[in-house]
């Protein structure tokens, strides 16, 4: 315990002092400073801290134990994560990043809302902008409380701390830093946790397949049973053998449009080569795609008698830790979970805050005219406020929802943005379309995880759909009534 | 198929197919900005 200790404030000393270093970006006089850690991001912090952000604690916890039920079905499902992450990056994040630097957009309810306006008195920008802030703050709060949750679970059990006590202390040290550094602090951070992530991965399989070859576990696997090697179904992501498949478009999204992920591309360099994101971040994610080998060995030593049967799938992470990663760097490999969840949850605390300080500022007020001094107040301080309400929120939590509530998020926030961020960037609608398409995704994706059992693949892919079709649909009737913004300000679209 | 699994077999061939996605996209924007230079 006392070297878990010593571990853990390592790490987190290194991440505050980042934060520290982070802070003369995020000091500057332009808010683009704090809120987009000055368009600074090179091809490595930009493919750091996107795969960090995409491989969250979910790949390192819960892909294991889906897995040592369900079998290899996972290990491809989570691959669609890095291949569509890399693909929004080589084929979506530059026009993205472009479109946003034309109208000087620092958050993506900014963009959708100076996307669309058709001037700068346009009412209809302001209400655009206010919509999908408030969707963006709501739908993230949600999210907050399960990446806290997890966070504390995992912290009070690898720090011997009582749960609420474990989940205040990690977000006191996200929010620190968070605060201090803006976007800059939390990029800077993941580039060390993805480095981290990926380093405890290699470790991890270097043990396995140094225990037993790739061929022996897939044989002890379809010894154990055959439908966990080669599945009649494409279980649990459906019946169908294409279910796995679907995470494909899902992962794409997720990436392209999810405000706490594609905010990164906006604050990538001028000059930095696209491309060399995108190489950089195709061997992290590979790497990142096998952890969830860890469940078919770990079902493999219980099939064996090495160890006992789980009680529950979830266990199967922490069972190998303790059982067959001994002492410091069993210790060394938690810090690294621990890194995959902190990687998520500061990018969301960044972005929830950046709505509540800079889009419903703007929304409401209309204008810009606070001095710099103040704005970067403001800014710091919704961190804090929106760190503290995130907390609040999750003790009131209903205690067994923790991946529901994760899905519920992050699903019908993607599907109230496909529309406006994915087409907007290719096409440009207007306000009422991109109004429409943020309200009608958002229903459906939200309708379809309450009251449908499609699934968290399926679900927010037909609310992308129908925000999709809304989109174009009521942008092309309503263009007489409400010009697009290239038509009225001659801004190239 | 490998190990006779169809999961596997689709497992690798995406990896490969993640590395020559990348290869082109690679290839294409390095041409474009030679192009535009």
């Amino acid at each position: 315990m006392v070297s878990n200790w010593i571990i853990m404030v390592s790490g987190m000393a290194l991440l505050i002092y980042l934060g520290i270093k982070a802070n003369a970006i995020a000091s500057t006089d332009d808010e683009a400073g704090f809120l987009l850690g000055g368009r600074s991001f090179g091809p490595f912090v930009a493919a750091g801290t996107i795969m960090a952000t995409g491989f969250s604690g979910w790949c390192f916890v819960g892909c294991p134990g889906v897995v040592y039920e369900f079998g290899f079905t996972e290990l491809l499902a989570n691959f669609f994560f890095g291949l569509s992450i890399t693909a929004a990056i080589l084929f979506f994040g530059n026009y993205l990043r472009r479109r946003a630097g034309e109208v000087g957009s620092l958050t993506l309810p900014e963009y959708i809302r100076q996307r669309h306006q058709a001037s700068e008195n346009d009412p209809l920008g302001r209400v655009t902008q206010g919509l999908a802030a408030v969707i963006n703050i709501v739908l993230m709060i949600v999210f907050i409380v399960a990446q806290t949750k997890a966070l504390g679970l995992i912290c009070s059990e690898w720090l011997g701390l009582s749960f609420n006590v474990a989940a205040v202390l990690m977000l006191v040290i996200i929010i620190l830093y968070t605060a201090t550094g803006g976007l800059a602090a939390v990029a800077w951070t993941d580039v060390i946790m993805v480095i981290g992530m990926t380093v405890g991965c290699i470790f991890i399989l270097f043990q396995i397949f140094g225990d037993m070859s790739m061929s022996t576990l897939v044989a002890k696997m379809n010894e154990i049973d055959p439908e966990l090697v080669n599945p009649s179904s494409g279980r649990p992501y459906g019946e169908p053998k294409i279910g796995p498949f679907l995470v494909a478009p899902y992962a794409f999204m997720f990436a392209a449009v999810l405000p706490y992920m594609c905010v990164r591309f906006l604050g990538v360099r001028e000059d930095a080569k696209w491309r060399h994101i995108a190489a950089i971040s195709v061997p992290l994610g590979i790497v990142l795609s096998l952890i969830p080998i860890v469940g078919a060995y770990v079902r493999v030593k219980a099939h064996m008698g090495a160890i006992p049967m789980l009680e529950s799938a979830d266990m199967a992470m922490p069972t190998y830790l303790s059982n067959f990663m001994p002492g410091i760097l069993g210790g060394i490999i938690s810090l690294f979970i621990v890194f995959a969840m902190g990687s998520t949850a500061d990018s969301i605390l960044q972005v929830l805050s950046a709505s509540v300080s800079h889009d419903l500022r703007k929304a409401l007020s209309g204008k810009d005219d606070h001095d710099p001094k103040t704005v970067r107040f403001i800014n710091r301080g919704a961190v804090v406020v929106m760190g503290i309400i995130g907390y609040i929120a999750m003790l009131s939590a209903p205690p067994a929802f923790l991946n529901f509530i994760s899905i519920l998020g992050t699903g019908t926030l993607q599907a109230a943005m496909a529309g406006p961020v994915f087409i907007g960037t290719l096409w440009r609608g207007n306000s009422i379309g991109a109004i429409a398409s943020m309200l009608g995704g958002a229903i459906t994706a939200g309708c379809l995880l309450l009251y449908s059992d499609m699934g968290w693949v399926v679900s927010p892919l037909i609310g992308d759909l129908v925000g999709i079709v809304l989109y174009v649909a009521v942008s092309k009737m309503t263009f007489s009534i409400n010009s697009r913004a290239g038509e009225a300000t001659a801004v190239s679209a | 198929m490998i190990y006779g699994s169809w999961v596997l077999t689709s497992f690798v061939i995406c990896n490969i197919l993640l590395i020559v996605m990348t290869a082109i996209g690679y290839y294409f924007q390095a041409k474009n900005d030679k192009d535009n230079r």
